[in-house]
Parts: structure tokens; sequence; C-alpha cells
């Protein structure tokens, strides 16, 4: 069984699993980009948690280095924002070696996909082993630079691995990590069951004016997401479902996942209502809207969430126009191309293929 | 002004806020008002004090309106101009109620028009032939309905884009209504009074952007001052580029929104040299204390979608030239309301242009209808 984890990227969900994994009796080698994230964890001799981990947890090894943080790692736990792949990709590819697996933690949409791709674009050749889960698989925030809260850890949380070839060898890896896991047919499916991709960018173009005019002044979920934003999320939401379908992809609609991810009621989900759903989501209903645009909801779920979305639309010949508009009104807002900047077919290294060919390379790899 | 004015007695059609603005402030000139609205409980309250009351930067008090009617015949009788205050959707209601008492001799002018060639579209099917009309792309004041009896006139506009129908029948026109209004800057036609609608440009984006803390709040905020912010602006700004480039693939005379906000007096010269929505907004005083609108369901989106994004789509469409982000915006902005906007709108269809050619369209423009 694994014991020595190398765990990429200290924020909240890396703090938070370098403190359960420490407490569960593996050994965590935690890296984080800047040495100010690390200094006061250092200082401190480990990471604080409370909630399901309480106590002071020292990581076997806290670095800025990438290398001596995988040297002797039996795995390699990403667990950062999709836009810190090409980062991390560049990183590694001159260190990786065939038998050491990588776990994206999240993979977002398309993650493992891309991080692959980046990986072979840095000049890596050999096979690599890849999985991931659809998101974090804690609920965490970072109370302190060296404290982190962990609400809980994320049930039923959908898997799969890419080569899908290997799927049940990663599964097996990873289930003694984290129990919670649930294999699903492929990364396809993963990314296809992205909700925070479905509800964030909605709620942040339609309150983008709120946002900027109060600094995020109000509570997301509860006050923002209101009956006409529902909407928009409802009809992005069959969007998205249409195009899984269309490539024979099982994939839930917004509000079953939302449900059954324990975040709201079972009369909101019943009766349909989207706002509904986010007004009665309990766990969500302290969480305060971002301070500005410049944030993960817009940068990572348009650039990382909608346009693979819209891509997948494009291959499946599937119309997207409610996630097209999104894309298009975000990227003026933002005077970012995201349409282009984004997780294109191509950026998962999938262009220039068609359906089938796609099935099969998520099922064979390079 | 009155004493070189051929006109001296005016029909206003609307009791709204523009309608009861232009009686005040028409009334103060010297004009002979006759006010009418097809709605009578609009105008009870007006008829029981004989006027309107006015708040405005010349001055405040009662203005007396001799005629308040709910019967067009005796509004329009020996008025020399006809003017229509009106939002666009309701265009078709006012025209066809005045089209059978309307004569050769009387002036049609719209205030704001803005639907290009739909008025002569409802004038025809009235039995007119060869109609002819004259409009501004904005209304003359900045004003707001304030309660039964009252108005508020914030400012009154020192630039309006003025055209008439035919396009060779402006300069005629034109040198009438400048009598009443001097204000009015003469364009060549009917296309170069939509390009410089102003809220077709700026109310669909902002409202789009701002739709979940009009719903959580109930519009508790300031529409312009608050609810444009920088990246808002970006938006209106994507947009006007892409109304600026329709036009000019039409060969009509348009300018940027930032310069027509600041022609029009609604910002600074600041605001101008800066080219941008959102500084053009921040810096405008007369708009600063407007709220937000309470729901989604208002003109921001019921009129300006409908009758402002859709015309460009469709102009754009006509003209060779793509609009991506009006049309993103008119989808989304029908998802958000939970019904289609375009089902209502005004289309070239709609005005019996169904299927015309770009040059077809712009010789009707210039030269009517030969009927």
């Amino acid at each position: 069984m694994v014991k020595s984890i190398a765990v990429l990227g200290a924020g909240h969900g890396g703090c938070a699993a370098a403190a359960d994994l420490t407490a569960r009796g593996f050994e965590v080698r935690l890296h984080a980009r800047r040495e100010e994230t690390l200094s006061p964890l250092k200082k401190q001799g480990g990471i604080k948690a409370t909630g399901v981990q309480e106590g002071l947890f020292p990581a076997r090894l806290l670095t800025t280095d990438v290398e001596a943080a995988v040297s002797g790692a039996e795995i390699i736990m990403l667990v950062v924002p999709s836009v810190a792949h090409g980062f991390y990709a560049q990183a590694l590819a001159p260190l990786l070696t065939p038998d050491i697996p990588i776990f994206l933690n999240p993979g977002h949409t398309g993650g493992a996909l891309h991080f692959v791709r980046e990986l072979r674009r840095c000049g890596y050749v050999d096979p690599v082993k890849t999985c991931e889960t659809v998101t974090l698989t804690y609920i965490a925030r970072k109370t302190g630079p060296a404290e982190v809260d962990i609400f809980s850890c994320t049930k039923e949380l959908k898997f799969a691995a890419f080569p899908g070839k290997y799927a049940s060898q990663m599964f097996n890896f990873i289930k003694p990590l984290y129990p919670e896991i649930t294999a699903v047919s492929s990364v396809l499916e993963t990314a296809l069951t992205n909700i925070n991709a479905v509800f964030h960018a909605p709620g942040m173009l339609m309150n983008a004016g709120w946002i900027e005019n109060t600094g995020g002044d109000f509570l997301f979920y509860r006050e923002g997401i209101t009956p006409a934003i529902g909407r928009v999320i409802a009809e992005l939401d069959a969007e998205r479902m249409a195009v899984a379908k269309a490539l024979g992809v099982p994939a839930a609609s917004f509000l079953e996942n939302f449900y059954q991810a324990g975040l709201t009621t079972k009369e909101a989900m019943v009766s349909g209502d989207i706002s509904r759903a986010c007004v009665e989501s309990e766990p969500n209903w302290k969480i305060k809207s971002p301070p500005s645009l410049n944030h993960r909801y817009i940068h990572e779920d348009v650039g990382y969430g909608l346009v693979p979305f819209a891509e997948f639309g494009r291959l499946a010949g599937v119309q997207t126009p409610t996630i097209d508009g999104i894309i298009h009104v975000i990227s003026k807002m933002m005077d970012i191309p995201y349409g282009t900047e984004g997780l294109t077919l191509e950026a998962m290294g999938l262009s220039g293929l068609d359906p089938k060919g796609v099935l099969k390379f998520v099922e064979e790899g390079f | 002004m009155t004493g070189t004015s051929p006109v001296k007695r005016i029909a206003i059609f609307g009791a709204g806020g523009g309608g009861t603005s232009a009686a005040a402030h028409l009334t103060t000139l010297g004009f002979e008002i006759r006010l009418y609205s097809q709605d009578q409980s609009a105008l009870a309250p007006l008829q029981e004090i004989g006027g309107i009351e006015f708040e405005a930067p010349f001055g405040r008090g009662l203005a007396k309106i001799p005629v308040i009617t709910s019967d067009a015949a005796t509004a329009m009788a020996g008025a020399e101009l006809v003017m229509i205050v009106s939002p666009a959707h309701l265009h078709e209601k006012w025209i066809s109620a005045a089209a059978p008492h309307l004569k050769n001799s009387q002036t049609l002018f719209v205030s704001p028009g803005h639907t290009l060639m739909l008025i002569p579209h409802i004038l025809r099917a009235n039995g007119i032939k060869g109609p002819v009309f004259c409009e501004t792309a904005t209304l003359p004041y900045l004003c707001r309905r304030t309660g039964p009896t009252t108005c508020r006139i914030s400012r009154v506009s020192d630039f309006m884009v003025f055209g008439g129908f035919p396009g060779r029948e402006t300069t005629r026109q034109f040198d009438i209504v400048s009598t009443v209004y001097p204000a009015v800057k003469k364009f060549s036609n009917v296309l170069e009074t939509v390009f410089p609608y102003g809220n077709a440009i700026h109310h669909p984006p902002a409202f789009l952007c701002n739709a979940g803390r009009v719903e959580a709040t109930g519009g508790n905020f300031r529409h312009y001052y608050d609810g444009i912010t920088p990246s808002v602006g970006r938006l209106i700004d994507a947009v006007d580029c892409e109304r600026v480039a329709v036009a000019d693939a039409l060969g009509a005379e348009t300018m940027p929104f930032v310069e027509l906000f600041f022609q029009m007096g609604y910002t600074t010269e600041a605001a101008r040299e800066s080219g941008i929505a959102y500084e053009a907004f921040h810096q405008s005083e007369p708009d600063k204390w407007i709220p937000a609108p309470q729901q989604l369901e208002h003109r921001y989106f019921l009129e300006d979608v409908p009758y402002g994004h859709i015309i460009y789509s469709e102009l754009g469409r006509l003209a060779g030239v793509s609009t991506p982000t009006i049309d993103h915006i008119i989808h989304l902005a029908s998802v958000s309301l939970g019904r289609d906007l375009s089902a209502d709108a005004l289309t070239l269809e709609k005005m019996g242009l169904a299927g015309v050619t770009k040059e077809k369209f712009l010789d009707l423009l210039e030269n009517g209808f030969d009927d």
C-alpha cells in the first residue's frame, strides 16, 4: 500500500490533504510554489487542523522544490486550480517515471487530459498513468496562514483514470487514501459532471455589477442565485447534458448532482428550481461572493469548464448557445479570450479526432 | 420662440414621464398643448388639476394643459405638430390611433422613434399613401413620472439626432421641428436615428450583468452609478463596436456611444477623452441618481432587446456584418426571462421588409414608398 505521497499545492485543499493524510499515517511531502506560503507552516512545525481532523500535523517535508517533493514519493497528488496544471507539468516532465501515478484532486473538466498533453508538450514521452476526481475530496478553508478547517470530506466522489485501461488499477491505488471515491466510465464523465462550471459562471456574469461595486458584499449562493440566474443555469445544464448524451457519457442533472453531494434539500431538487436549490443549500449559506471578478469562479470555471463543455459540444455536433453566450460575454468583460486561451480540444490533446476517436484515445492514451 | 414657429398647437400622444414632461416644458415655452392617452386612469388625476405639476431646471409649478383627452380626434384637431412620446413597443398602438385623423398639413413627429420603417408600415396599413414622418433617436428629456400628477425633468437634452422619412423629406420636416426643439441635429434619414438610440446600446448588457442584484434587492442600487462597473462598461463597449460596424457597412453616419453621450450633455470632457463607457456613466451627473428597476420584467430588457439589440442584429445580417456580442446578449436575456424576446421584436419582417436586399432597403429609406 502507498505510504509516501507528494502533495503539490498548499492552498485550502493542499493543506487539508496534508493534515488529513498525515493524521491517517501517510508520509506527506508538501510543495508550494512560494516560500511565504510555507514559512508559517515551518515556523509552527506543521499544519494546525480543525474539523474532520483536530491537532497539529507535521508533514514529512515542506518544500518549494518540486524535485525534492516528488523524490521517493509513490504517488503525486496535484491539489491546484486547473490554471496551475501547466506549471506543474513543466516542472514534472524531466522528473517523472512511468511507475509513479499522478492523481489530480480535483481534475475539474479535462484535467487529466490537459495535464498529460502538457507533459507531452514539455518533452515527456514515456507512458503515464493519471487519475482524477471531479471535485476536491475536501470541503475546507484555510482560516490562517498555517491553519485549515476541514468541514467535511466529499461523499460519492466521481473518479476516473486516463488512460481508461488503468481504471481499476488506479482505483485500487487511490481507494485506501480516499474511500469516498466511486469509479465512473471515463474522464469524459468526470469532465462533464463538473457542476462548479455550471453554476459559478452564470452567477458571476449576472452579478458582475454587484461584485465590482461592493467588493462582493453579499452571499453568493443564498442571495446571488436568483430565479433569473437559476433559469440561465438550467439552460446551460440542459446543453451540458445534451453534449454528454451525444457522446454516450452518463450525466445526471445539476440538481441531482447537487442533491447527491448533500448540498440541498430533497424538496428543492424535486421542485426543479435551481435558484431554490442554491438558496436552500445549507452548507453554502455562509459562502460570500468573491470580492472581484478576477477569481477562479471565472478563470477556472469558464476557461477550464465552460470552454471544454462547448468544445465537447462542437465535437459531438451539439449546439450550446447558452454556454457559448456566457463564454463570449465574460471574455468581453474580462478582456480575456477564454474561447481560445481556455481548455480547447487541442489543449486536451483531442484535436483532429472524431467522437469515436476521442473515446478510443480516452481509453488507450497515446 | 413660438412667435417665429409655424407651430402653435401640439398634440402629445402619451402621458408617461416623457409625454407629461414634454407637455410641461412646451407649455412653459408658450405652445398650446393637447395631451392624449388611451389610459384614462392616467389622465383622470391630470384632468382634475387641469395640467401637470413639474420640477425642472427651467422652473417648477403647474403647467396648465387646455385639453387632456382620450379621444384622438379631439387631441389632433387643429394641431400643426403631432408628437408621439412612447416606448417603441407602443408605436403601433399610438400610430394606429392617430392615423385616421392625420392630415397632410400636420407634421408627425415621433420622439423617441428609432423603429426604422415600422411607422410608415403601420401608416400604410391604415390606408395612408406615401407616408411621411420624422423622429429623434432619443427622448428630449431626462425625466421620470414621480406621481399621478407630477413629473421631474432633470435635464433637457441639448443634442438629439433627427431624421425624416423618406430621407429626402428630412430637411423640410427639420425646419418645422427645430423651431420647437432647437436641440435637434439634422441627420440623413431614419436609419441614422436608429443607431444613436443609446438605451439600446447599454441597457441590455448593464441589466444582464446586474440581474442578480435587481432580483435580490428589488433594485436597491443606482442603475448607472453603481451598476455600470468597469467590466460591465467593457461589455457595453463591445456592443458599441459592433453597432458602429453595422452602421458603417450601411453607410449610416453615427458616432461612438461615449461621444454621443457627451454630445447629449450627459458626461464630462474627461470621460469623452477616455472613450470608454464605464467612465462615461461614472462621470454622468444627470444619470447618477437614477435607481435600478425593481424587477427584470422591465423595459431595459422588454423594450431595449426586442426594439434595440434585435434590430442591430437584423441590420448586421442585412449588411453582412456579424454581431456576436449583441446576439449572445439577446439569447441570455431571453433565457433569463424564460421567454424568447425575439418573438415580438422589431424585425425587418415586422416592417413589411422581409427578404429585402441592402440596395432596396437603402432606396426605400431615401425615397419612400410610391403608392
